[in-house]
């Protein structure tokens, strides 16, 4: 075939077949502004030289057509590249693009009017070539009458271009590199469309070659411009283009071989036998453009091989593990697998303390307490997105700006370049921070998809995880103090104590003093609070060197692995001295007498087995108990018979007769102190436990209340007597003194343990119906009935007897008071029985009760 | 990466982002990076000795509590520490002790504490306000690699001295001349040395206090309008075309020769206190709209126009601002001890002026410093430049000080000072703030004498040269006016004895000793026939 043949077909299709692949790239690959603007450039030149091919075959409708198609891409070409350079020095102007569309608008119009070309045909000649004839092919056209105008638009446009360009790297504005290669590209274009205007030149492609040379200008211009994808996209796309040059060019000489020994083309052969055998060639040829294809495919894709089996490695691991660390650790292995980081880290969303935890580190040197905030802007982001974020994105957002200096320290000193976020149903559950890559390049795009992906799929089993670790804890933990519970610390005893080998663990047993009187005095909330506040200085002080447990009622365990007795005795020491002060800080005196008793025991020293650990640390604790409470013992050998002996009675003390002789001794020394009031606890008594048969209430309560009515005045052996027995009107400050009775007794009984029970009823002495009595205010029934009885009884004889500043009044008018007072400071019922009662006799009074007189 | 690295791969778009991005705030985010990083900064301060003077025991856990518990402040408050550089009192270490002048202080000079992470903070807003000098629109600028840069400001330990040393870590830059030849010279030589390099090399960015450029400008005028082409002959080749060529520019359009003849410069960029009325003769002069900035001392550079030069918009992560209006402001001139309401960012209206209020972040010295400079917000939004942030436009100081070109500040004190050391029998005074002809600031002293026995006008020359001697005297950068910018920034008039009584009794209101409102000053020259 002549050269000029060659030429007439083969930079058309050569252009074209270069500008389909590129868009196929293109279109695969990720596209930003640059690569979209590129691709209605391509667009444009594909109409352009599509159109050139098939005015050059003559394909139906015919070449006229075509060619006005050609003209068309032809003037689309100049006003999008105009656009393309605009965006490429970033400085795109409204004004010059509108007016561009204007006169491309009326070009478009006067080229299918037929103004530009009128007429355009395929010249077919035959020609001798070494003897044979062959058809030669030529291009005629006529240019019609507005082509001067229609062009000159082409060229003013062109020019337009490459002024652009070099105004712009005149003035320096960005990307002049990039612009400079248009602006050489586009003069290259201007010369050849030059050519059309001269038809001896113009009949020959030379306007399609100078714009493929100008799109290949492009292609470079985005390529400088930092196209890392790009690179990739291209080197695939031209591996491909190059076998596919390679097999056309074997398929080409396949068939020109074939025409030399069967002569396809000569006229004597039928078309059919000629699609025939050019069919069969194609089919020869066909596997083999699979196969190259195929190739190709495999090479490029051989990078990606890695991540995609750590993807796939990932997605099957993790679906059947609940532990979090596990996840953490298939998550990091398919991380180091596909992008090989140095470090990984993973944090996790701590909900009760609004913030994220530092939970893995793939290092086992390199670990890290830091912790994120919620206030943390990356926090507020990660909610926002669901893409990864790199530390320059990070460094450069203005929305990190609020980031504070520690916390960008933080992540510097974990070198942390990439942080993905786990997502599950939207809500970030996580973290993964990746620190910078070993070969210290940095995270490309599909570096941060990948990771995006993980990052999702982690989500889910993060929260599977989670929901399964917090079922597990729920059941192992105490709901109330949420240390663990029974249960779990007899397992984990068990566990703890095999797992020694050479060293020690020792077992703390704690119970607390006065707990049940606590509870009795304050009641089952208050009891608890108290609990709360206990179980929280052990969580405090024992942290992460053990295990501590609730192990039942006020009864608490602290396993201390690798302790020894002497270490566990100073941390028993601390929570016990932690105790002891924050009850003492309550302003209320009647609270500050909750302490702790503990005992220690060591294994293997003190004990040979976790069942005689636990025993031994138990009879410690009783030790602890038998010498006075709010101490702790270590376990000794020779103990466990001594607490047998010693063991502390635990029942109820009611009746026995060495503790109603220290009920009479103090009443004697009350009475001792106070003579005005001489013999008044005895009344007291009399009235009260009177008063308490009448309510059918049993032997045990009317026993309790008889004792107690015998000290409710105990307290005030700590008043001076001067204030006792003064006979003017007391101060202010001597009554709030006076007052501090009920207090004060409750310091003294709280020191005789078999007396405790008696405590709530002392204490409510001066409770009112209404609230407003002392100490504690308390209402209604919220005073206990012995209580109740007492404080009538006691304001009934206090008002009968003679006091230092009156003398007693008679047992009519004191009643009378009472029933005044009935509803606010007395229990309405309870006056309507006292009342019948000493109305009846029932009640053996002094001054005796004469029913409306004074005797 | 630095800015150098980013430029050479021409990471446009993350320059833009990195440097400008706040532009792109609502003003909800910009209010939120202001309380969280103020939020640090109280972390910080309650920490040190500093700290617990103004916090006492309870650190402010909220930004309204802070704002409830922490009273305005002044430097005074500060005093004691910072003027012995007492380190161990402060919330961080400071990395640089910048000075100022005291104006009407106690002391002579104030200095500020500036830690690592301030310095690096003034670094990068610096650089944003040298890519917006060279901006015109959003995302677009042109600064380079090894731009020519004048830099006509003072160096160490004045806060202006920071960015030749700091900014060479993240930008190359050709200062003319070289930062260390620059500092061991005096302002003139710097100048003249400065514009001989640039007829040379070329500039390509111009810094300086609106003031000294337009007296750089002047000179720049008179000089080389009046020698002519003589001066070629001892000239560089490269700078006696560059010379010719201007030359011949101004000729064809029949005027003087101006900078912008020599140059065409990529950004400009001013600040002061005359910036307002100064601007549009330097970009007459320049042939580039200048980029105004805000700054000092104690807050630092806080605030930059933007592409538009459309007003000042304040970096968010700089300072905490507050901002007290003109209401309360006139409320606390009537009554010292009256504690002034403020307002922030989100709660401005257009329109109104605020003396501005800011706390340093980063761990700097100064919790609600009262700056004394008062800003008018021109919009709370930029619809047309779609930025979300409020505008504002430097008006001046606060009344009660008269700012001279940026150079001095002349407060109560310091002119009780003069008088007094002058041993002018002054009974009354007032002074106000004005401009001359050439829109140079000056102060005019008003004032009311005993026993006139000359001709006032007579008087009135003598006593000026004679209060000039003591003004000089008591602030050391009252001399630099004159010899550095050929201003005189004094002028007086002699009032009749009594006159300012008289106002007071006619109008019923007391006259202020510094700025008296401007339709004061009016009455009272029309009731004594000045007027």
């Amino acid at each position: 075939m002549p050269v000029t043949q060659l030429v007439f077909f083969g930079v058309p299709t050569m252009a074209l077949v270069s500008y389909c692949l590129l868009m196929l790239c293109l279109v695969v690959s990720e596209k930003d502004r640059y690569i979209r603007v590129f691709m209605a450039v391509l667009s444009a030149l594909i109409v352009w030289t599509a159109s050139a091919v098939l005015l050059r075959i003559d394909l139906y409708p015919g070449t006229l057509f075509w060619n006005r198609v050609m003209v068309t891409g032809m003037f689309f070409v100049p006003v999008v590249i105009y656009y393309f350079v605009s965006v490429l020095a970033n400085q795109v102007k409204k004004m010059p693009l509108l007016l561009m569309s204007t006169a491309l608008a009326f070009a478009l119009a006067a080229n299918y009017g037929g103004f530009v070309v009128e007429d355009a045909r395929i010249i077919t000649t035959d020609v001798l070539i070494n003897g044979q004839s062959r058809p030669y092919y030529e291009f005629a056209y006529e240019l019609g009458s507005l082509i001067i105008p229609v062009y000159l638009f082409f060229f003013v446009t062109i020019i337009a271009i490459i002024f652009k360009a070099i105004t712009s790297m005149k003035s320096r504005v960005k990307a002049e590199g990039s612009v400079k290669l248009v602006a050489v590209g586009t003069t290259i274009m201007f010369i050849g469309v030059l050519m059309n205007l001269l038809p001896a030149l113009g009949r020959y492609p030379f306007d399609i070659f100078a714009t493929f040379i100008n799109a290949m200008m492009m292609v470079i211009a985005i390529y400088k411009y930092r196209m890392l994808e790009l690179r990739f996209v291209l080197t695939r796309g031209i591996a491909f283009a190059g076998i596919t040059a390679v097999l056309a060019t074997l398929f080409l000489n396949g068939v020109v071989w074939i025409d030399r020994h069967i002569d396809l083309f000569s006229s004597e052969r039928s078309t059919t036998v000629t699609v025939l055998m050019i069919l069969l060639a194609a089919a020869v040829f066909q596997p083999l453009f699979r196969l190259a294809h195929k190739l190709v495919n495999m090479i490029f894709q051989k990078a990606d091989y890695s991540r995609r089996k750590a993807l796939r490695n990932f997605s099957l691991t993790i679906s059947g593990i609940l532990s979090l660390d596990n996840i953490c650790e298939s998550l990091a292995e398919a991380i180091q697998s596909a992008i090989h980081t140095r470090r990984i880290y993973v944090m996790i969303n701590n909900e009760d303390k609004k913030c994220f935890d530092m939970f893995y580190s793939s290092s086992k040197i390199f670990k890290s307490d830091f912790t994120m905030d919620y206030s943390n802007p990356l926090y507020s982001w990660f909610s926002e997105n669901d893409n990864s974020l790199t530390s320059r994105t990070i460094n450069a957002k203005p929305r990190f700006k609020s980031m504070w200096r520690s916390e960008r320290k933080s992540l510097d000193e974990l070198d942390i370049e990439v942080i993905v976020p786990v997502k599950s149903n939207g809500k970030l559950t996580g973290l993964i921070l990746l620190s910078s890559k070993e070969d210290n390049k940095p995270y490309i795009a599909d570096d941060l998809d990948l990771l995006t992906y993980l990052g999702t799929s982690a989500g889910v089993a993060f929260d599977n995880a989670r929901l399964y670790a917090a079922a597990k804890l729920e059941a192992n933990t105490d709901s109330l103090t949420n240390l663990y519970n029974h249960r779990y610390f007899l397992r984990i005893l068990d566990e703890e104590v095999k797992k020694v080998r050479s060293g020690e663990i020792s077992l703390l047993m704690m119970d607390l003093d006065y707990f049940k009187l606590y509870n009795d005095l304050y009641g089952h909330f208050d009891g608890d609070c108290a609990l709360e506040n206990i179980a929280e200085i052990i969580r405090r002080i024992v942290g992460n060197r053990g295990i501590a447990a609730r192990y039942g009622g006020e009864e608490f365990t602290v396993l201390l692995p690798g302790h020894n007795a002497q270490q566990a005795y100073d941390i028993a020491e601390q929570i016990r001295i932690e105790i002891q002060s924050s009850f003492m800080e309550f302003s209320d005196q009647t609270k500050q007498f909750l302490t702790a008793s503990i005992g220690i025991c060591s294994y293997p020293f003190g004990a040979p087995t976790s069942d005689e650990l636990l025993k031994r640390a138990d009879f410690a604790m009783y030790k602890a108990k038998n010498n006075g409470k709010n101490q702790t013992v270590i376990y000794a050998n020779n103990q466990e018979e001594e607490n047998a002996a010693n063991k502390v009675p635990s029942g109820e003390f009611l009746n026995e007769p060495e503790y109603v002789a220290t009920i009479y001794a103090l009443t004697a020394a009350i009475d001792a102190k106070d003579k005005y009031t001489f013999g008044h606890s005895q009344r007291v008594a009399n009235y009260a436990v009177t008063l308490a048969e009448s309510l059918n209430l049993d032997p045990s309560h009317l026993m309790i209340l008889k004792e107690a009515a015998l000290l409710h005045d105990i307290g005030k052996i700590g008043i001076p007597e001067h204030v006792l027995n003064k006979q003017q009107r007391l101060t202010e400050e001597e009554i709030n003194l006076i007052h501090k009775h009920v207090e004060m007794s409750i310091t003294i009984v709280k020191h005789l343990p078999s007396l405790s029970y008696v405590l709530p009823v002392v204490l409510g002495h001066h409770e009112r119906w209404d609230g407003k009595g002392y100490p504690r205010g308390l209402s209604g029934e919220n005073t206990p009935i012995l209580a109740r009885c007492l404080a009538i009884a006691d304001a009934f004889d206090a008002m009968t007897s003679d006091r230092p500043y009156s003398k007693g009044r008679s047992a009519y008018v004191a009643l009378q008071e009472i029933e005044r007072n009935a509803g606010t400071q007395f229990d309405p019922e309870l006056v309507v029985i006292f009342s019948k009662l000493l109305k009846n006799k029932n009640i053996q009074t002094s001054p005796t009760f004469h029913g409306t007189q004074v005797s | 990466m630095n800015l150098d690295k980013m430029l050479k791969e021409k990471l446009y778009d993350d320059i833009w982002q990195e440097y400008c991005g706040f532009l792109d705030l609502s003003l909800q985010e910009y209010m939120d990076i202001q309380h969280r990083l103020m939020l640090e900064q109280i972390d910080i301060y309650a920490g040190c000795e500093l700290g617990k003077r103004i916090f006492g025991k309870h650190k402010p856990v909220s930004i309204d509590q802070f704002r409830r518990s922490v009273p305005l402040s002044t430097y005074g408050d500060y005093a004691e520490l910072l003027l012995q550089k007492s380190d161990w009192a402060l919330p961080s270490k400071p990395l640089l002790w910048i000075k100022t002048t005291w104006e009407g202080g106690d002391k002579p000079e104030k200095w500020a504490p500036y830690t690592e992470s301030m310095v690096e903070c003034h670094k990068g807003t610096f650089i944003t306000c040298m890519i917006l000098a060279t901006s015109s629109r959003r995302g677009e600028f042109s600064l380079d690699i090894n731009e020519k840069f004048l830099y006509g400001m003072a160096p160490l330990p004045y806060l202006t001295g920071i960015v030749p040393h700091i900014i060479s870590e993240e930008l190359t830059v050709d200062f003319l001349p070289t930062v260390k030849e620059a500092e061991s010279m005096s302002f003139g030589e710097r100048n003249k040395m400065g514009m001989k390099l640039g007829l040379e090399k070329g500039i390509d960015l111009f810094f300086g206090l609106s003031s000294v450029i337009m007296y750089i400008t002047r000179s720049f005028s008179e000089k080389n309008n009046s020698g002519g082409l003589s001066n070629l002959i001892k000239m560089s080749p490269k700078a006696a075309s560059r010379l010719t060529a201007a030359w011949i520019k101004s000729r064809k359009e029949k005027r003087s020769m101006l900078p912008k003849d020599l140059w065409q410069l990529k950004g400009l960029i001013c600040a002061g206190t005359d910036s307002k009325t100064l601007k549009d003769k330097i970009e007459e002069s320049w042939g580039i709209k200048p980029l105004e900035i805000f700054g000092g001392t104690e807050p630092t550079c806080i605030a930059s126009e933007t592409w538009a030069r459309d007003g000042l918009v304040f970096f968010p992560d700089v300072c905490f601002y507050e901002f007290i209006p003109m209401v309360e402001l006139e409320r606390s001139f009537q009554n010292p001890d009256y504690e002034p309401h403020s307002y922030l960012m989100d709660e401005l209206r257009e329109g109104e002026e605020y003396e501005l209020v800011i706390s340093n972040l980063k761990g700097g010295a100064f919790l609600r410093y009262r700056t004394g400079d008062l800003f008018r917000c021109l919009m709370m939004k930029n619809n047309g430049e779609g930025i979300r942030l409020p505008h504002f436009q430097y008006v001046d100081r606060c009344p009660d000080v008269i700012d001279i070109s940026g150079f001095t500040r002349i407060s109560e004190k310091t002119i009780k000072k003069a008088i007094r050391l002058s041993g002018v029998k002054v009974t009354n005074w007032f002074a106000v703030k004005d401009f001359d002809d050439e829109d140079r600031a000056y102060f005019h002293l008003y004032l009311e004498m005993n026993n006139m026995e000359i001709s006032p006008v007579v008087a009135e020359e003598v006593i000026k040269d004679h209060l000039s001697v003591y003004f000089r005297y008591v602030d050391a950068d009252y001399k630099d006016l004159k010899k550095l910018l050929g201003i005189d920034p004094l002028m007086v008039t002699i009032l009749p004895s009594g006159t300012i009584d008289r106002f007071t009794l006619t109008a019923k209101r007391k006259l202020r000793k510094m700025n008296p409102s401007h339709y004061d000053v009016i009455e009272m020259l029309r009731m004594i026939g000045l007027k």
